[in-house]
């Protein structure tokens, strides 16, 4: 091949190289462009159990992550805000065997005004772009725990069976005594923001049966069936109110 | 005043939106994790809620956006649903 040929090929790659660096920079202008007006937002918060089992205080935490964009409403159907979460309930052992769950708040729910906007007293919380773009801001003010008002409470709930899923019980927050016997008491739950490890394997390692009823989409019933037609506990609840994703 | 069939299945085809997870509007309620709330027995007008759809975030409808609920009213079911967000399939 002569030299003059050799010169236009590279010409020509040196052409293609700058049309695709063009491209990719258009790309990466209009992101940031749609990251402006569309933020996205994420980070992690532990919510920690506090509890007295005989004059003793106990506590356990989990850490979960959570991650809210603001998007297009292109279509009716297409909700403005997307938030989805990982991580795990809370795993505290009241006493040898026994144990209390602080299920996971849905996701949806957790970046609702009634929780996030409700611990930053915004009304309109996250259902306006702008408060996404100050949130970073507003979540290292969450740095320090803060105790969560009874009304934003996750669900409480044990087994009489650990082994058997169908025998979950709802806990009374204001009574853990009458689930688990004198001398225990709810002492707090609180929240606070954290650049902690997102929790995981706890679950799966009390709860032995949490995996095969994640593979078979049961809820703690053992039901898959779409329709759920009572209010009983265990035919409400799906693995997904113990740990979101996969087995481990 | 009786209502109308078609302004009731009106209401109740807005309903699904405002009940079960990712509900348009909230009431307040205890971590107001379901709308206007999907308990059974719930009542709408002289509709009652009889069956639902699951909320859990592992479940396949939620994964794929979908809800839906089913009311006796006057003697019949009615169900109504909602979804697909776009945004969960992305």
């Amino acid at each position: 091949m002569s030299a003059a040929a050799n010169t236009a090929g590279e010409t020509v790659r040196g052409r293609g190289l700058r049309r695709l660096l063009i491209i990719l920079l258009a790309l990466l202008a209009a992101h940031s462009v749609y990251r402006i007006f569309y933020p996205s937002v994420e980070w992690r918060q532990k919510t920690t159990v506090t509890i007295e089992v005989d004059g003793e205080i106990r506590s356990a935490s989990s850490v979960v992550s959570l991650n809210v964009s603001y998007g297009p409403a292109l279509l009716p159907e297409i909700k403005p805000i997307q938030s989805r979460q990982r991580g795990e309930a809370v795993v505290l052992e009241v006493r040898a065997g026994e144990y209390l769950f602080a299920l996971l708040v849905p996701a949806d729910a957790m970046v609702s005004r009634y929780y996030i906007g409700e611990l930053f007293g915004e009304a309109t919380a996250f259902t306006r772009a702008h408060f996404l773009r100050r949130l970073p801001a507003k979540l290292q003010t969450m740095r320090a725990s803060q105790e969560l008002p009874k009304k934003l409470y996750p669900l409480l709930v044990s087994f009489d069976d650990i082994a058997d899923p169908k025998t979950v019980r709802r806990v009374d927050p204001d009574d853990l005594a009458a689930s688990f016997g004198a001398g225990v008491a709810l002492q707090s739950i609180s929240l606070e923001i954290t650049d902690e490890k997102v929790t995981k394997g706890r679950i799966e390692q009390v709860l032995g049966w949490w995996c095969d009823y994640r593979k078979r989409r049961a809820r703690l019933n053992g039901s898959t069936s779409i329709a759920i037609s009572d209010n009983e506990l265990s035919n409400n609840l799906g693995t997904g109110a113990f740990r979101i994703g996969d087995c481990t | 005043m009786s209502i109308s069939p078609e302004l009731m299945y009106a209401i109740l085809s807005m309903d699904a939106y405002n009940r079960g997870y990712g509900a348009g509007i909230a009431d307040g309620g205890q971590g107001d994790l379901d709308g206007l709330g999907d308990a059974i027995g719930t009542q709408i007008g002289t509709a009652t809620v009889v069956a639902r759809s699951s909320s859990d975030e592992n479940s396949d409808e939620v994964v794929a956006g979908f809800y839906a609920i089913a009311y006796d009213w006057n003697g019949q079911t009615v169900i109504s649903y909602r979804g697909t967000w776009f945004d969960k399939l992305l």
